[in-house]
């Protein structure tokens, strides 16, 4: 998954852009927005990352709330959608998060559940993402399902590059019989 | 990470006959019902270039029980063939005990190894040592070859069979 274009093919950049653009002065006339810039509330938005011709990443969120100092969008509602090459397509849910616009790094908190291709399933409370490193991670319970297997434990990590799932802390496995 | 597989983790034996040494020790894993496993730690590892198949690393305080048949160790591995399937090789390593019904195995290193249909307990600190009731074999390395229903003891082989005990066959 690369969010690295993320930021730069948001769909908000034409809104947070004109919110920026302060600082000009007009015939004497101090039109400088004040310090605190309000902030942008939007409904039903997307947020995609394109590669080329081939989307990456779609972002959705019945309401966004973006913080246009601190460059962070508060989203509720949120879905984000991508294509793992040989998984297929991976959905994650969660009733909130933050996305970090400058370093794409997001958190995504209350209920978060996922889903991996056709048969795999997780589920945790908090789940966030570190851009720069490649790397998710949850310090919450978390459980992840597929047939015939299930597993639970205090924390995950994932380290995308290294392509390494770690779950820690009374780690729990269930294999289920065929009987 | 491809998990699924897991499901044949600790399958040890091969179907029919050939696991018939391993029946008699009395510590198989029923691949019908479900297996627990308790461990601090799993990491899972996606095999990389061709021909790489994936591994799942269980570490510390690893125990995986079902009903009377119960595995411990401080580390256990599960090396998958590329295509998937169930695992062709499992390591455990430290302190690894596999207790049934009536029999106890007890290794510095226990490996299984699929293609070869060979399970392989080596010592640690202490000789590779298993035990039926009052029945003892020890050596460096004892290996039970699960296709061929054979039993080999390598280096310091020791065997004590206690008089009044139901036939020695108890050991393969």
């Amino acid at each position: 998954m690369s969010w690295g274009s993320l930021s730069r093919s948001v769909l908000l950049a034409g809104l947070i852009a004109p919110l920026l653009a302060c600082g000009a002065e007009i015939a004497g006339l101090d039109t400088r927005l004040p310090t605190e810039t309000p902030p942008a509330l939007l409904e039903n938005v997307v947020f995609e990352a394109w590669s080329g011709s081939a989307r990456e990443v779609e972002v959705r969120a019945r309401r966004a709330r973006v913080e246009t100092a601190e460059r962070v969008a508060h989203l509720e509602g949120v879905r984000i959608e991508f294509r793992d090459a040989e998984r297929g397509l991976v959905e994650i849910r969660a009733q909130r998060g933050s996305l970090d616009l400058e370093a794409d790094d997001f958190v995504l908190e209350g209920r978060v559940e996922g889903r991996i291709g056709a048969d795999e399933r997780f589920e945790t409370s908090e789940l966030r993402y570190d851009a720069a490193q490649e790397r998710a991670w949850t310090d919450q319970p978390v459980r992840v399902t597929r047939p015939s297997l299930r597993l639970r434990g205090d924390g995950l990590e994932i380290d995308v590059p290294a392509r390494r799932l770690t779950i820690r802390g009374n780690v729990r496995t269930t294999l289920e019989g065929q009987g | 990470m491809r998990l699924g597989g897991l499901l044949m983790l600790f399958w040890l034996a091969q179907p029919g006959a050939a696991q018939h040494a391993a029946e008699q020790l009395g510590v198989l894993f029923d691949r019908d019902r479900p297996i627990e496993v308790q461990s601090d730690e799993l990491e899972a590892m996606r095999g990389e270039g061709a021909g790489a198949g994936d591994r799942v690393v269980f570490r510390g305080q690893v125990v995986a029980l079902q009903d009377l048949t119960r595995l411990s160790c401080d580390w256990l591995e599960a090396r998958y063939p590329a295509g998937g399937g169930a695992p062709e090789r499992l390591t455990a390593r430290g302190h690894v005990q596999l207790t049934g019904s009536a029999s106890r195995m007890e290794c510095g290193e226990l490996i299984y190894e699929g293609a070869a249909c060979r399970l392989t307990c080596r010592r640690g600190d202490d000789p590779a040592e298993i035990q039926r009731g009052d029945d003892v074999l020890r050596g460096d390395e004892i290996e039970l070859d699960l296709c061929s229903d054979t039993l080999r003891v390598r280096g310091g082989a020791a065997i004590r069979v206690s008089p009044g005990q139901e036939a020695a066959g108890d050991l393969p």
